[in-house]
């Protein structure tokens, strides 16, 4: 079978089945990769039943906005996807993202945060997230590179597919954080429906310029990290994700400081990141777009 | 960056039926590295954190944990009786937040500036939520070179507040303790479990 060829298109390539471009009995990463996408599943399910059972009525709202939100983003990702792949990869990742992104961040974070104050880091610098939750994020890139070696072709198939674990994980974050404003609204005495549709529609359009795109140019340097390596380029390829991960870590990082996301004027440090990160994403997919023309 | 299948090296070198052969292979190396990358993810946390010992943190072999402040030196050595398990919630500078898994039991432990009595600092700290509360209120009690004070606030749920002071120390160490206890009883309600820890305070050696 040679490599496939750019069809820009999601679907399921002819004569196989819709699963096995994930899940294929041959393949040792599918018996990593598909028990993790349940296990944590399953995980933030239980993890966040509490919450989620709070009140239906802002859960619905809260998941609905939030598969409103992915659709859209999903669809935009189609759009400027310059190679196209099977939509089992980009679903797996999507449910990566959401699944044991969130599960385990949720338990390595507090870890992280601990073990920064011992060594003594200033608390107001928050090293979990940007460690934890990118790693988390990018190993979900190589899985399913590795379950789908053979739609590894260019450094933006990196990038799509770390887009997809990243709008998993910014989907399912933004549940449990408009969730959380309701439970804290309620504590304070305050409207439950300005909390969370505020917490929604700022975590929402801010979070177009965050994990997903995080996730997509990190998913970029790995990518191009395992191309390099096989076409015996490795320092190239070093630099490249060195670039995309530590760039992407200092992003993280400094959208992570509190700004007072509940006051208009502080949206603008972060709404920069975002834009500065779209602006990145788009040279990128632009210069890929032009070496896959050029490229043949 | 050419568009190159994985691992084929440079195209121009290879058939594409070589190339297609190779990628259906299964990719037991990078299921290793994956293996390898998660293991440390999840470790490499824990491990740390088994590693480093917090310098105001001391895991006693037996009765959970103390920790003590060293601020000039001086200070208590504070000690959870067994029984409980406190994960450290929140950590940042002289103030330590604890919480049970599973119950909804809240502990607030801070270090602070130590008053002339136990009763007086405590009601200095406590502050805008004791409010109303006078001094005749606080249950105060002296022992071996320590005094320590105590009150409950019935209006929040049973909320307790606990202050000991050793002669001394500029340093005093203040609980708050709220919420209810895994089978709750009188023995663990906030105010007896505030008592339990300021009674496991001893002085720092």
């Amino acid at each position: 079978m040679t490599a496939p060829t750019a069809v820009r298109s999601w679907r399921t390539p002819p004569g196989t089945r819709w699963w096995t471009p994930v899940v294929r009995l041959r393949q040792p990463m599918s018996w990593l990769l598909v028990p993790l996408i349940v296990v944590g599943v399953i995980a933030t399910a239980v993890a966040n039943g509490p919450a989620l059972a709070y009140s239906p009525v802002v859960t619905a709202a809260a998941i609905a906005s939030q598969l409103l939100l992915a659709a859209v983003l999903l669809t935009v990702l189609r759009l400027v996807d310059p190679l196209g792949r099977p939509w089992m990869l980009v679903a797996a990742g999507v449910v990566w993202g959401g699944g044991i992104c969130i599960a385990l961040s949720a338990t390595l974070n507090p870890q992280v945060d601990l073990l920064a104050a011992k060594l003594g880091v200033d608390p107001a610098i928050t090293l979990s997230a940007p460690l934890i939750e990118e790693l988390l994020k990018m190993l979900g890139v190589l899985a399913l590179i590795g379950v789908g070696r053979r739609w590894l072709r260019h450094p933006i198939d990196g990038f799509v597919l770390g887009a997809s674990v990243g709008i998993g994980l910014l989907a399912v974050e933004n549940v449990t954080y408009g969730i959380q404003a309701a439970i804290d609204a309620e504590a304070a005495g305050v409207s439950t429906v300005e909390a969370v549709g505020q917490t929604l529609v700022v975590r929402s359009l801010l979070s177009i310029g965050s994990h997903g795109l995080y996730a997509a140019i990190i998913g970029y340097g790995l990518a191009a990290l395992i191309l390099a390596v096989g076409q015996g380029r490795v320092g190239r390829g070093v630099v490249v994700f060195a670039a995309c991960f530590l760039g992407i870590g200092a992003a993280h990082l400094l959208w992570d400081v509190d700004w007072g996301l509940a006051q208009g004027p502080h949206l603008i440090p972060p709404a920069l990141i975002a834009a500065a990160l779209i602006a990145v994403s788009a040279v990128l997919l632009r210069r890929a777009a032009r070496e896959l023309r050029s490229g043949g | 960056m050419a568009v190159t299948p994985a691992g084929s090296g440079d195209p121009r070198r290879r058939s594409s039926k070589a190339v297609g052969a190779r990628l259906e292979r299964p990719g037991a190396a990078l299921a290793l590295v994956f293996v390898v990358l998660l293991l440390a993810v999840i470790g490499v946390p824990a491990l740390g954190n088994a590693l480093v010992v917090d310098p105001r943190v001391t895991v006693l072999p037996e009765g959970g944990k103390s920790f003590s402040p060293t601020r000039d030196g001086a200070g208590v050595t504070y000690r959870v009786p067994g029984g409980w398990f406190f994960r450290e919630s929140e950590f940042s500078g002289e103030r330590q937040l604890f919480h049970s898994p599973e119950e909804t039991a809240l502990l607030d432990v801070r270090f602070v500036d130590a008053g002339r009595t136990a009763a007086e600092t405590l009601l200095r700290e406590a502050g805008s939520e004791l409010d109303g509360v006078v001094l005749h209120d606080v249950t105060s009690e002296r022992s071996d070179g320590a005094d320590s004070a105590t009150v409950v606030r019935a209006d929040v749920q049973g909320a307790a507040f606990g202050v000991v002071q050793f002669d001394g120390s500029p340093v005093a160490l203040v609980v708050r303790g709220s919420g209810t206890a895994a089978q709750s009883s009188a023995a663990q309600s906030p105010a007896a479990l505030v008592d339990s820890l300021l009674a496991g305070a001893e002085p720092a050696r």
